[in-house]
Formats: C-alpha cells, structure tokens, sequence
C-alpha cells in the first residue's frame, strides 16, 4: 500500500493545529492542509483593526511558509474542495485535481451566515471573516460616510470601534433574537445597546428589512418595517454557519456542521471534523454542540489529529473558555438550539 | 632517334604560332620529368587558346596534392587550396562571377579520399564548372602511399604486405552521381582535348588516366 | 512606486501555442511602449520533449538581461509547466487551465506543485474558447485575456496585435482568435475582480522611429541584407539555422542565393571561393561546425580572403548541449586552426549590435582581407528585445576592397608588403592581374616560398594588418562614473548586459563600481582596457564558460589577481550572481 496520506481540509486555527500535531506523532505520515483562501492563517480578531489602519497587514498573518516546509506538510492555499468520496477515499479540488487519502480531518471553519430572508440581496451587503473581505470594507470605506451594521455579533462591535476610529457614522440595526453566538438576553442586548449609544451610534430596533434597492455605487437604500434609509454601505452580522455545503454529495453525516462522536470522528472510518465546521457529540446531554473561538479550535485540532493516529482521546466538552470582546464577557461554547 | 634539325624547328614554330604556351606561367611546373600531367596540362593549355578564352576570365582552383600546384603554372586567376576542398571553393567562385570560367583540378587522393564527399553534391548541385581528376592511383606528393584508386594488392611503404581495399571507378561514381558530361582520357594523348566538355552545361567531370614516373 | 520589472513565462507542449501566445505578450508589451526581452527555450532533454517555454521580461526601462525568477506563468499544459515551478517567484500569478477534461493526479498537477503563496488564476481556457469561437484552439489567447485582465494590461494592446497577426488568415480567423481572447478578458474580470493584481502602469511612449521585435539571429539576417549580401553557404545547426531561413526567404528577390551545403567545410570553402571571385558570401555555424571549419578559415588568412562566420555559441565540447547557451567558443574563434592565423573576431552583446556588427563585418573583411568571425550565443540568438528598426549608414555598407590601380598592370604583386600590411586586390575578371593565390607561405607575388626571410616577413605583414584593423572596430565602451574604482567588471557578449544590471543595482546601493564592455575580441583595445584596469581595485570577469576564455586573453593586461566568475550552466548570466560576487569583493576591499 502506498504511503499513509492525511489531508486536512483548512488552513484556520483547527486545521492548522491537527496538521501540525500529526508531524509531531508520526515523523512518516505524508500531510497536505488545502486552504480554500489565498490568504495564510491569520487572526480574525485584528482584521477591524486593519480596516482601522492601527493594524498592519502583515502583522495579521500567524502562517508563514517555512514551519511547513520545516515539518514537511504540504500547504496549499486557493484551492477548493468541491467534492469527497469516501468510498475510493479521494476528494476533488476545483480544478478537477484528485488527491488520495488514507486519512482525513475536515476543519473547513464556518462563513458568515446570511439568514434566508436576506439572501437575495447578499451582494448588497458586505461582511467580514476574511482579510479578503477586509480589503472590501477598506476599498469600500474610501468612498462612504455612513454604514448600517444589521444584525449583531462580536465581530460587528469591533467593527464599530474601527469605524468610530475612521470618523464613519454608525447606524445599528440590532435584528432578532440573538446575539451571536449566545442567546440574545434582554439583558445582553441592554448592555450592547448602551455601549453603542455611549459612543454616538443609532441604535434601532428593527425587526425586518423589507427592501433594498442600489442607488449609486456607493450608496444602497435600505427600508424596514419602521424606516427607509439611503447608507453607504450594509454590513451584515448574523454570526457564522459551518462551511459543508461541498460535503452535502458525499454521504458523510451532516447536520448544520460535519457530525462527530465526543473523539471527533464523523460516520466514516478515519475521517474527523474539528473546529467550526464540527457538530460535537456531548454523551452527558445526549446532543450535539458547536464551538468557536480559538482556543477551542485549536484544542480540537489536536484531539482530531490524536485520535486519527489511534489515539482515543475524548474532547474536553466542559471546557468553557470566556471570551472578552469590547469589554463584554461571552461563553464560547454553547449549544446548537440557536 | 635523332630528329632532324629542320623537322625541330618546323615544330617550334609550329608551338610558338599556336600560342599554347602562353597560357603556361614563367614558372616551371615542379612535377617529375616523365609525369602525366605535363600531357594533362599541355591539352588543357591548347583548349583554353582553341576557345579563345581570356585568361583573366579563367580560374583554376585545386587542392592539395602534385595536381594542386597546377594553378601556379597558368596565367589564369588561380586559387590553391586545401586538401580535398577545390570542389565547394570553385562553387563559391563560379556562382560569385558566373561569366568565369572555371575549372577544377585534382588528383585521386584529394578527389576520391579526403574530399570524396564533394562529388556527389557539386554534381546533384550542377554548378558550372569543369573538374579534371588526374588519376594516378597514387599518393605522389607524400611519396606513394596507396590512393583510393590504387589496384588490391600494391605494396608501398605504407602498404607493405601489399593494399587489401578494392579501387575506386571515379568514372563510374560520376555518372551516378549525375554529372552532365563525363569523359576518360588518356594523358599520354594530349590531343585527346578537352574542348567538348568546356561547352556542355553543368558539372562536367573528366577523369584524365595518368601514371605517375616511379622513383 | 518601484517601476515596472516583470518576467512572464508561457509553457506549453508544442501545438498548445505556447511560442505563438510569448511571441504576442512581447509584440503587445512592445507596442504598448514596454521594453521587452523575450527568450524562449525548447530543452533537448528527451523528458522535456516537445516542451515550450517563453520568457518575456518587461520593464518600463530598458531591460539588459533575464532574470532569475518569473513573476508570471501562464501554464497551457500543466504536466509540463511543473518543471517551471522552481523559478517562480514568491507571490507569483498562475494561470492554468482548471477545467481539463479528466481529473488530473497530484503528481501531475501544477496546483500541487506550486508554493502556497503563489496567487492561481484558474480559467476554463478551453470551455471559454469553445464557447466564444465554437473551437478551443484559440485557448491559448483565452488565457492571455486571463492574465491581461488580472495584471493589468489594456486589452486593446493585445487586440491589436492580434489583429495584426490573423487578419491576413481571414475575417472568420480574426474574429475566433478576438472572441477567444475577449472570453478569458471578460471570465477573469468578473471573477477574480476581487485579487486583480496589477503590475503594469503604462510607460510614456518611446520618441521616434517605430519599435520592432527582432531576434539576435533576424537582426543577423536583416544586418546582412542590409549590407548586400550576395551568397550565403550553410549547413543545418542549432543556434544558427534561423539565420539560412530568414535568408532563404529573403534573398532571392534580391538577387542572392543561399546554398545548403553538404557541410560546414563545404560551406566556409564555398564562402572563400565567392569572397576571393568579390561577391559578398558568409555562412552562419555553431561551434562543432565551426571546428570543422577551421582549416579554411585559416586558409583565408593566409591567402587574404575575405570571409564573414557567423559563429552562434552553445554549450560545448563536441556536440554539448545544442540548445543551451555558453561562451566557449572564443579561444577557438581567435586562435582556432594550424598556425598563427590571426583574424578579425567581434562579438556582439545585444540585438542592435547583432546587426550592426554584422553589417560591418562585410566591409572589415573587405577591406583587411581576411575572415571576420562574429560571435554570438545562443541567448544573444534567441532572444528578442525591441528596439527600433534598425537600419545600416551608406558608409558601413560601402565597399572595403582596395584595388591595384592600372599601373600596377603587368607587374602585379598581390601581397605587396606595404606599411599597413593592406595589399591592393584584384579579382577574378580583371586584367592584366592574374595571381595564383595559396595556402602556402608565399612571396609578394604569391609565388609558394618556404625560406626563412620571406615566412618572417610575410608572417609579419598579415599580423599588422590584423592589428591594424583595430582602428575600425568598436572600442570598449566604460559604464562608469570614471576615476578610481573598486570593483571593475568586464565582459563580452550576452553575458555584458547582466553584468551591466548588476552594476547599474550595485552604482545605485552607493558602490564605486564600474563595468567595461569589449566587443572588439580580436584584435582588441590592450590600451584601453588596461587603462581601465588600472583604476580598478580589483577586476571581476563574469563568463559563461568554465575556464575563463577571455579572461585568458586578456588578463595579461592586469597582472594575476583578476578575479573570474564562471558558469557552465547553459543558462543565461543570472544579474543577481555578478551583483553578489561585487558586493563581496567591495567588502572584502574595505
């Protein structure tokens, strides 16, 4: 049989903990990480800084090609996994490549989610998970006054900071019932409110967008169930939702995310998912759990790439790491009811 | 046999009123007394005058060897060179000036061994020029060592159990090779001319049988 | 911001049309005012059979040499382009084809190859042709549409050259080709709208004449049309054949010929026959042919001939390596060949001085009646810079060729042994001067003369022809700001204009610097350019060829202490390698 091949599709905090953990454990195995952005690993929490300008661009990348080619892994960035059939163990990139596994860890991450109502007007509105998208909103800020931020999350208080920095005016349209990713508790959403108000942004509680309608290149007319108003740009914040439409096809076991057993393992022999895109088996409430954050990311990168080498290390599922954005404290693991 | 006096003389005026020596230069030809190709170079001399041809309008090119001197005695435009290559040089010279004629003289070493693979192209190429082969079936120049033409079995210094390799037909290879106009001499015969093949169009080869005075 | 330095590279199998879509980045770069150096390469190499790379370095300033890394590579066969992926640079563009009709391995994808910082550009080449033109063999313009709209480079810039190329194959053609190239515009456009990734600002326009895209081997070509040109003799072989070809097409209709000669002796002999009957004859070789013909040559030294060899170096000994680039073949353009048979040897060092010195050439040989050997390499050969048209003065193509005058008539001596060594020359058709010319030593009147005073005397009469002829060739030209300096780099050939980058970079980090350019070979400027080396505290003589043949020649000028660099790599001179080499000995001075 040919060499073992572990191929990890990712290139964020959990795959890029698993890549690295399997050279550490096995000095033999062949290893490939496919990002699907052009992009090293990078920091997500300084990309409102760089739209800020405190941030340097490259100071927002923690990946650099040498520690690869120190360790032998393969890195290969810009290239997308469109499909994976477990069967021949074989997945195929977007430019009709087909690479072998022996084994294989799924650590695609999440995007940003657009909820349904929205969809028809996504490229109206801008979000912000990639330094890619960070070039958007810093080409796009060149030319406007004025951002209506819709929805809520922790990526969209920073946002705001860097805006504020920018001298933009804020108009922000707190949408649902959450804030993600926790419950939206009146309390939380007090709090939200009043630091945003604190700092001279509008506030408004909208339920519904009703239309939107381009009036100029830089300008998007935007009418709720209460008001109509004509900003420069539209940012969207609905949180994230895991990155698996390309498995949909391939029989693997899915839910919102890629579902695995408290050892990460998905419905396939030697197949594991960690990070964002994971659906967590938790054996105490008999239910599936998803986590963000870096920390946890990086944890479960490690347990996956572990458990592929038979290990049969459990993930630490009452782990809480607390995050602290703009002063707010948020639970990083929760559960999937949202 | 004596000659008589009168008879001599009859013959010298007759030479001088052919004017056949004129085209021979003041310096005397340094092949060995007795040689062939003082036949060769007597016909040639007396076509060159029967034709009228101006001297300055005439080129000898050769190679190397005894016949490769022969330029330096013609008035004509002479270009010696070396061994092997008159053919591709006398090329050169005839489609610089094609109102030149030009001839081309050798011997069977510098036309059938070293520069055996001209023929053939020079012929298939039929540039217009003349190419006398003076065929001796013997290295004379380095003092005989067997040529392409020499007869199986010769025993030279250099061939002392006697040559094993079959010769050459230089007459033959020209007709396969294509040359417009072929003929053999004898250069004991120098009135064998060879005035019909200056007049025929294209490689015309001529190979003149001679011997070579043995020391 | 920095200028514009971009190196493109196509790579393809031959029938992808690879050289066809190099030749047209170079003609559009060229016409939209870039300057352009284009070197494509076809290895020998049995693996890489059928392999086809371009290389067109673009600037805004005039470009002197190739560089090490390629900045772009537009892969219109993968498998093959692999080979390419170690030159490329850090953040590099990729265009391939991400659509091939079956799933390809990772061991042949590009994609699997290439460092994880290089930005791919994946097109259905073939899907967007076909959809455009109904045929996919305009793919290879599809893709150049994908790299125009990526980095940068108006589109009517390549539309026009377009144009220009398959409107004489019919409007249909025409129309195909444009719709093939505006599919992979418009694809790329829309969707990688987001990493456009421009590199190129459009230059002022260049003043004046017209430029053109020529060839070393074209501008040789051109150079001898120009300069009348009546017979060219030649056998096959690589680098040189390019020049029997552009001649065969182009001579006829100006009354020459060319000949295939059965071989490169038949062909320099041919060449002799035709300079000694006065007409204008010169054959092109590379240096195994060259070899061969050195008997000859020194045949024409010897009974004064005028000749023109065109010697395209590649890597040697023996056959070597027909289609890489190498200088050693300069002992033997110089001293090759029995006895001391002094002649003319100049080497150009880019396509300009390709024509020019091949203009002059003639009349050198002419007027010191003797064989001119030109020496050029492959590089120099192959590449293609734009320049403008280049065109020869009336008195580069005059004649050179004393005659005796009338009242030499009757007593002509051929190789009358005068002050400059010239003796008046008559030819073929003139009367009253007959002479027999040989390759025997011989005396003024070219009578064979083997005694010791006549071979002293007559040696000596051809050796200060020869020197005197460095009257009329091109002095050394200084790249300096004068004075002292502590590193002086001389060169020859294709090699110069890699040393004259490296010294432009190393003048402009602050280094006392200077480099020295001889295209006169033989005989050369020994004043001049030892009056260079004397103000340099150490000289650097950046060759490629592994023993330093003109350093050989010419390092008797300075002393022991000059400094070689030599590669024996086939490839060109890469800037950066002489530029380190400067900056140790500066160090190593301070």
């Amino acid at each position: 049989m040919a060499q073992e091949h572990c191929v990890i599709i990712g290139n964020g905090p959990a795959a890029n903990a698993a890549a690295f953990t399997l050279r550490e454990n096995d000095s033999d195995v062949r290893i490939t990480v496919i990002g699907e952005e052009c992009d090293h690993q990078y920091r997500p929490d300084l990309l409102p800084d760089y739209i800020a300008g405190t941030v340097a661009e490259e100071d927002l990348f923690i990946g650099r090609s040498e520690p690869y080619k120190q360790c032998d892994i393969k890195l290969r960035l810009g290239q997308r996994v469109v499909n994976v059939d477990f069967q021949s163990r074989e997945l195929v990139l977007e430019h009709n490549e087909m690479i072998r596994f022996t084994g294989l860890i799924i650590a695609c991450g999440a995007k940003p989610r657009i909820p349904e109502p929205l969809e028809v007007f996504e490229d109206l509105m801008l979000t912000l998970k990639t330094p890619a998208d960070a070039r958007d909103w810093i080409d796009r800020l060149a030319h406007v006054d004025d951002v209506l931020i819709v929805g809520g999350d922790l990526t969209s208080l920073s946002l705001t900071r860097a805006l504020l920095h920018l001298g933009k005016r804020v108009t922000f349209l707190i949408n649902g019932g959450s804030f993600w990713p926790v419950p939206f508790s009146s309390e939380l959403r007090d709090e939200v409110a009043r630091r945003l108000i604190e700092r001279g942004i509008e506030v408004t509680e909208c339920s519904k967008i009703r239309r939107m309608v381009k009036v100029s290149d830089h300008a998007v007319e935007v009418r709720t169930d209460c008001r109509t108003m004509t900003v420069g740009i539209l940012g969207a914040f609905f949180g994230l939702v895991p990155n698996v439409k390309f498995l949909a096809r391939s029989g693997l076991d899915i839910e919102r995310g890629v579902l695995v057993d408290e050892y990460l393992k998905t419905s396939v022999d030697n197949v594991y998912a960690a990070g964002d895109c994971a659906q967590v088996y938790h054996p105490g409430i008999h239910d599936y759990w998803v986590s963000i954050g870096y920390a946890n990311a990086v944890e479960l990168g490690k347990t996956a790439a572990l458990n592929l080498l038979g290990d049969m290390v459990p993930v630490n599922v009452e782990r809480e790491s607390i995050l602290k954005i703009d002063g707010i404290n948020v639970n990083t693991s929760w559960w999937t009811e949202f | 046999m004596k000659t008589p006096g009168r008879d001599l003389a009859k013959k010298v005026a007759d030479i001088k009123s052919a004017k056949t020596f004129d085209v021979r230069s003041s310096a005397l030809p340094t092949w060995c007394p007795g040689c062939g190709y003082f036949g060769i170079h007597q016909g040639l001399n007396a076509c060159i005058r029967e034709l009228g041809l101006p001297l300055h309008q005439v080129m000898t090119v050769s190679g190397i060897g005894c016949a490769g001197r022969y330029p330096f005695f013609t008035k004509t435009y002479g270009l010696h060179t070396v061994h092997g290559r008159a053919l591709p040089v006398a090329t050169g010279v005839k489609m610089a000036n094609p109102d030149l004629t030009v001839y081309v003289v050798g011997g069977d070493g510098d036309g059938l061994a070293i520069g055996g693979g001209h023929l053939p192209h020079v012929a298939r190429r039929d540039v217009n020029v003349n190419y006398l082969l003076f065929d001796n079936s013997i290295y004379g120049l380095t003092k005989g060592q067997p040529s392409p033409s020499s007869p199986v079995g010769m025993k030279s210094k250099a061939s002392p159990f006697g040559t094993s390799d079959k010769p050459l037909n230089a007459t033959l290879l020209a007709l396969t090779y294509g040359a417009s106009f072929v003929a053999r001499l004898f250069a004991g015969d120098p009135r064998a001319s060879p005035e019909p093949s200056l007049k025929a169009p294209g490689i015309r080869a001529l190979r003149s049988s001679t011997s070579t005075p043995r020391a | 911001m920095p200028g514009v330095d971009v190196t493109v590279e196509v790579c393809g199998m031959a029938g992808d049309g690879t050289i066809a879509a190099g030749g047209l980045i170079n003609e559009a770069m060229s016409a939209g005012g870039f300057s352009v150096l284009g070197f494509d390469s076809y290895p020998a190499e049995i693996r890489g059979f059928g392999r086809c790379v371009t290389r067109s370095r673009i600037g805004d300033e005039e470009i002197l040499a190739m560089e090490d890394e390629t900045h772009v590579l537009i892969s219109l066969n993968d498998q093959q382009s692999i080979s390419r992926v170690p030159v490329l640079a850090k953040d590099s563009a990729l265009f391939f084809d991400n659509n091939p009709p079956t799933y390809v391995t990772e061991e042949k994808s590009l994609a699997a190859e290439v460092d994880p910082e290089t930005m791919l550009f994946g097109m259905p080449f073939s899907d967007l042709a076909v959809e455009a033109a109904g045929t996919d063999r305009g793919r290879n313009l599809t893709a150049l549409g994908g790299f125009a709209a990526v980095c940068g480079v108006p589109p009517d810039f390549f539309r026009r050259v377009i144009t220009k190329k398959f409107k004489p194959k019919g409007e249909k053609v025409l129309d195909a080709n444009l719709k093939s190239f505006d599919a992979g515009y418009d694809y790329a456009k829309e969707h990688f709208a987001a990493r456009l990734k421009t590199m190129f600002v459009e230059p002022e326009r260049f003043e004046g004449r017209e430029r053109v895209m020529l060839s070393g081997n074209l501008a040789i070509g051109k150079g001898a049309l120009d300069a009348g040109l009546k017979l060219y003799f030649g056998y096959p072989i690589t680098p040189a054949t390019p020049i029997m070809e552009y001649l065969a097409k182009m001579l006829p209709e100006r009354g020459g010929a060319v000949i295939q000669m059965e071989d490169e002796i038949s062909s320099i002999g041919a060449v002799l026959g035709a300079g000694f009957a006065g007409a204008r004859s010169m054959t092109a070789t590379s240096g195994p042919g060259f070899a061969l013909m050195t008997e000859l040559i020194t045949h024409g030294v010897m009974a004064e001939i005028p000749a023109v060899i065109l010697n395209a170096q590649r890597g040697g000994p023996s056959t070597g390596l027909p289609t890489k680039t190498e200088q050693s073949d300069l002992q033997a353009a110089v001293f090759g060949g029995p006895g001391d048979s002094g002649r003319i040897v100049i080497a150009p060092t880019n396509v300009a001085e390709c024509y020019a010195f091949t203009v002059k050439s003639f009349q050198l040989a002419e007027k010191y009646q003797t064989p001119v050997v030109v020496l050029t390499d492959f590089f120099l050969d192959n590449r293609v810079e734009n320049l403008p048209m280049p065109e020869a003065a009336e008195d580069d193509i005059a004649g050179g060729n004393i005659f005796p005058d009338d009242s030499a008539k009757g007593s002509y001596r051929r190789y009358l042994d005068t002050e400059t060594g010239i003796s008046p020359r008559s030819v073929p058709g003139m009367e009253g001067f007959t002479f027999s010319a040989t390759g025997l030593e011989h005396t003024e009147r070219g009578t064979p003369d083997y005694s010791p005073d006549n071979h002293m005397k007559m040696s000596d009469k051809r050796h200060r022809k020869i020197q005197g002829a460095l009257a009329d060739l091109p002095e050394p030209r200084e790249f300096s700001p004068g004075g002292k300096l502590d590193v002086g780099v001389v060169g020859w050939g294709s090699t110069f204009g890699s040393i004259l980058e490296a010294v432009n970079t190393a003048q402009s980090r602050g280094l006392k610097v200077g480099a020295l350019k001889i295209t006169a070979i033989f005989p050369y400027h020994g004043d001049v350019i030892g009056e260079f080396m004397s103000r340099c505290s150490r000289i650097l003589i950046p060759e490629l060829n592994h023993s330093g043949q003109l350093a050989n020649l010419i390092s008797h000028l300075r002393g022991n202490d000059v400094v070689r660099l030599n590669l024996a790599t086939g490839m060109p001179f890469p800037p950066s390698a002489i530029l380190s080499r400067i900056e140790e000995l500066v160090k190593a001075g301070a």
